[in-house]
């Protein structure tokens, strides 16, 4: 039997207020230990106001948050130590060379000076940029900033990454050794909460994800949970070498299939319900003769299911 | 006419600015009342001098609010586009340089032309009782509008250079002096070292102060074509700044690669001002065990060394005059001009560096990533004043002894031309400079970090810190010199230099304390809050008050104690 999942962070009726504008509406999310968690909603959703409150450095109107077990603000000092927070925009001193700036961060969290020079340079090569320690933060491009910002969050060994945006302005090439590299830190053991747009990503990254529109929450779990809830009927696509509607006129006849149409030479079969087996398309085809070429199940990606539980509203 | 869509945009900025509206009905306010006391102190003087010295004073005070238009308006215009990335956006379009330079023009002159439309009815006051001739009248209006233009425009070139708003509004505030009163005083130096037989037309042509004079009626009828050359002088030195910014101004907008050279340069800056590589290692351990902020704020590790190059520089017109004068360098004035100098510079510059760093990390966003940190707010205060401790405590302590110096030469027997109460009244002057000094640092230092922390940008923050802490207790005092002669109308001939003194000392030390009490609680138990508040959507004024106590702000997370 497993053991129940522990969780790192858990939110209690989170609220945030600005103004008249309400940001967070009484969050309840939790997130397990050793999750890679996508943070999903539109701009103004709500998701920077929920980082920045888990950070510390915004207070909630309302509710609170345990994280690893040290209560948001009560015990704000102990979270600190446990988090590194990347915020969308930072601050990157330029006139600062890449080890003065993890060299201060690691003072800033305190770690003794004789071990500080190698946790400088660990984080540098976890990260890939230790043939720029002595480089200008200035002269460094984007992608290698957000390296930097990646390795100042790691600095003191954090069990918990919150990251905003940490793929926002970088180039494919730098989005996947960044996305390669918080898959490396989850396999470290690290829990890492990162809200994106890109919504691909965090669909083959994250193995949990919530959904945020408006400062509520839509919904928390598994990638796949999402996908089903969204699912409308299982859905089949399928080739065959011959014409398609010989096959289209086999499946129709079928009462366990709901709908059959066709896109682009491909045949989309719509199953009457969920208990149906896909087999049983293969099986109707290669009985009634018709020459199966391919059969593939129908993806709900990430970016379908966003557009399906949202509505776009904003704040 | 394709500068319009950019003044129809800064108008609508403007618009939403309540300082547009507190300045056309500040200025008239100040004008009216300063007139006010003006006529009650001097009722039983014939109406032609009362009218006369309102108007003096009034256009005075409207001449030098017009000199300092530029530094206020339009120093930092085209230089603030340029920092936010917009002024490329506009140069994308089919705009030109002049329309830019135009269109900017236009909108920041609006305030100070509210302010002086606003004053003119005020100004034209002297001429109803009689004494002020309409065609003074008539000239001093062109001279304020001329004086208006001409700063703006200046303030508008040094804009398209520049890049940092502060180098920018000092480097105009430079050139108005320049033309306005050092090249008239380099004229009269010339003069007076017999180099010339008069005091040089020339010198005095391009001085606003020069013109301001001369439209006067008397200098004016001695002289009708010197005025009239001074505002010809002022106006095109006007339109040429404006020509070049309109020149400069594309040309200056794009961030370009810096060739070899310059690469050379700024590789060589940034040797010079934090050291080689392992200066620079050395110096980093060091300071960063005495405190993480520390190191942060002071690691330009040659900034005491400006410090003392300023105080060398005084030190070094001393043995100039020392070498000039010999023994008659030795005299109160010396000393007095010495030591206000010395003061002034100090307690600036303190103003400037106290929330330098906070400001800079709040507008970088970096704020966000040190308060996710462990580092505590009381850290944070003590790193930032161990680094004003690092660059000014020697320098500081080295003119509270020259000070000193200047009190004990007070006392001495040597000033044997003043009587004894002069003397005692000397030596409470150097005493309570020496105090001011020490005061106004700790309340510069509290009320510099809490603005730092809540003003708009590290400019304002600056800005704020001198006027609450150096200028206000000057304003307060001038006030109380203004109305205390029409309150107690008996104290007319009793000497008031001790009572001037103690009023200055104890009007300084309330603000000193006031403020800086005011301040140190404020970043002690709100400056998680304040870092914050730039997410929030700011208040006015009044609904600020209306609102106080119904909006609470939320708690901000503690685990250290507000205190701590």
């Amino acid at each position: 039997m497993n053991a129940p999942p522990i969780p790192a962070v858990q939110t209690f009726g989170l609220t945030r207020l600005y103004g008249s504008i309400t940001a967070l509406d009484k969050l309840d999310l939790t997130v397990n230990k050793g999750d890679l968690f996508g943070f999903i909603g539109s701009n103004g959703a709500g998701k920077t106001t929920t980082l920045r409150i888990l950070a510390t450095f915004l207070a909630p109107s309302a509710g609170t948050a345990q994280i690893l077990g040290h209560d948001l603000l009560r015990e704000a000092d102990a979270v600190r130590h446990v988090i590194g927070y990347m915020p969308d925009f930072f601050g990157v001193y330029k006139d600062m060379e890449v080890t003065e700036y993890l060299d201060f961060f690691g003072a800033c969290y305190k770690i003794p000076t004789a071990q500080r020079e190698k946790t400088v340079n660990d984080v540098l090569e976890l990260v890939g940029l230790t043939e720029k320690k002595g480089a200008l933060i200035g002269a460094l491009s984007r992608g290698m900033q957000q390296r930097l910002g990646l390795a100042r969050v790691l600095i003191h060994d954090p069990q918990l990454l919150l990251l905003d945006e940490p793929a926002s302005g970088l180039d494919p090439r730098a989005r996947i050794e960044m996305m390669a590299i918080l898959q490396e830190l989850q396999r470290l053991g690290k829990t890492i909460i990162i809200s994106s747009h890109i919504l691909s990503e965090l669909q083959t990254l994250c193995n949990r994800v919530a959904i945020i529109e408006k400062g509520r929450l839509i919904y928390s779990g598994p990638v796949q949970g999402v996908r089903d809830q969204v699912s409308q009927g299982q859905v089949v696509w399928v080739r065959v070498s011959t014409e398609p509607t010989q096959a289209i006129e086999l499946l129709k006849a079928r009462k366990e299939i709901a709908e059959v149409t066709t896109t682009d030479g491909e045949i989309k079969v719509t199953l009457a319900g969920p208990e149906i087996e896909h087999s049983i398309v293969a099986d109707i085809l290669v009985r009634g003769g018709a020459k199966l070429i391919e059969l593939r199940e129908d993806e709900v990606g990430l970016e379908e299911v966003f557009m399906r539980v949202t509505r776009g509203e904003t704040q | 006419m394709t500068f319009l869509p950019i003044v129809a945009r800064e108008l609508r900025i403007a618009a939403r600015r309540p300082g547009t509206y507190r300045v056309r009905s500040g200025a008239a306010l100040v004008l009216i009342l300063m007139g006010t006391w003006l006529y009650l102190t001097k009722q039983n003087a014939p109406t032609q001098d009362i009218a006369m010295g309102l108007f003096c004073m009034s256009t005075g005070i409207v001449v030098l609010y017009c000199l300092l238009s530029g530094v206020q308006f339009t120093a930092d215009c085209l230089s603030e586009e340029k920092r936010e990335g917009t002024l490329g956006l506009l140069f994308l379009t089919d705009l030109k340089g002049y329309d830019v330079v135009l269109g900017k023009l236009v909108a920041t002159s609006l305030n100070g032309f509210y302010a002086v439309l606003a004053v003119v009815p005020v100004m034209a006051l002297p001429l109803l009782l009689g004494g002020v001739e309409p065609g003074e009248f008539g000239r001093m209006a062109v001279v304020v509008v001329n004086t208006l233009f001409f700063s703006l425009a200046l303030g508008m070139c040094v804009s398209a250079l520049s890049r940092s708003p502060r180098k920018a509004m000092a480097m105009t505030f430079f050139l108005i002096l320049l033309l306005t009163a050092i090249l008239p005083a380099c004229g009269a130096w010339l003069a007076a070292m017999g180099k010339t037989q008069q005091l040089g037309r020339a010198w005095l042509m391009p001085s606003a102060g020069f013109s301001y004079y001369q439209a006067f009626d008397t200098p004016y009828k001695l002289g009708e074509a010197e005025f009239w050359w001074s505002v010809a002088v002022i106006h095109g030195l006007g339109w040429i700044a404006l020509v070049l910014a309109a020149v400069i101004v594309p040309r200056s907008w794009q961030d370009r690669p810096a060739g070899a050279q310059r690469l050379r340069w700024r590789e060589r800056w940034h040797w010079w001002s934090f050291g080689n590589p392992a200066e620079r290692i050395e110096f980093r351990r060091r300071m960063l065990d005495r405190g993480a902020y520390f190191w942060l704020a002071a690691r330009a590790r040659l900034g005491p060394a400006y410090v003392w190059a300023v105080l060398g520089l005084v030190g070094c017109g001393w043995v100039w005059g020392i070498a000039k004068a010999r023994r008659d360098w030795f005299e109160e004035g010396t000393y007095v001009f010495t030591g206000l100098l010395l003061n002034l510079v100090l307690k600036v510059w303190f103003a400037l560096e106290a929330g330098k760093q906070l400001a800079e990390d709040r507008r970088q966003g970096a704020l966000e990533l040190l308060l996710s940190t462990p580092l505590t707010v009381r850290e944070i205060l003590r790193g930032q004043r161990l680094a004003l401790e690092r660059q000014f405590l020697g320098p500081v302590l080295a003119v509270l002894m020259v000070f000193f110096l200047f009190l004990t030469a007070s006392s001495s027997d040597a000033m044997s031309q003043q009587n004894p109460e002069d003397r005692t009244l000397w030596m409470l002057f150097w005493a309570a400079l020496m105090l001011m000094l020490v005061a106004d640092l700790a309340g510069l230092y509290w009320v510099g970090m809490w603005e730092g922390l809540a003003a708009k940008n590290p400019t304002r923050a600056a800005a704020t810190n001198v006027g609450r802490i150096l200028v206000l207790p000057w304003v307060v005092l001038g006030v109380v010199a203004l109305v205390a002669p029409l309150m107690w109308p008996h104290l007319e001939g009793v000497p008031v230099a001790k009572y001037l003194l103690g009023l200055w000392f104890g009007l300084g030390l309330a603000a000193d304390v006031g403020f800086g009490a005011w301040a140190r609680q404020k970043l002690l138990a709100e400056f998680r809050l304040a870092a914050t508040r730039r997410y929030e959507p700011l208040l006015g004024f009044w609904k600020r008050v209306l609102s106080r106590g119904e909006r609470a702000s939320p708690a901000v997370p503690q685990g250290e104690a507000p205190h701590s």
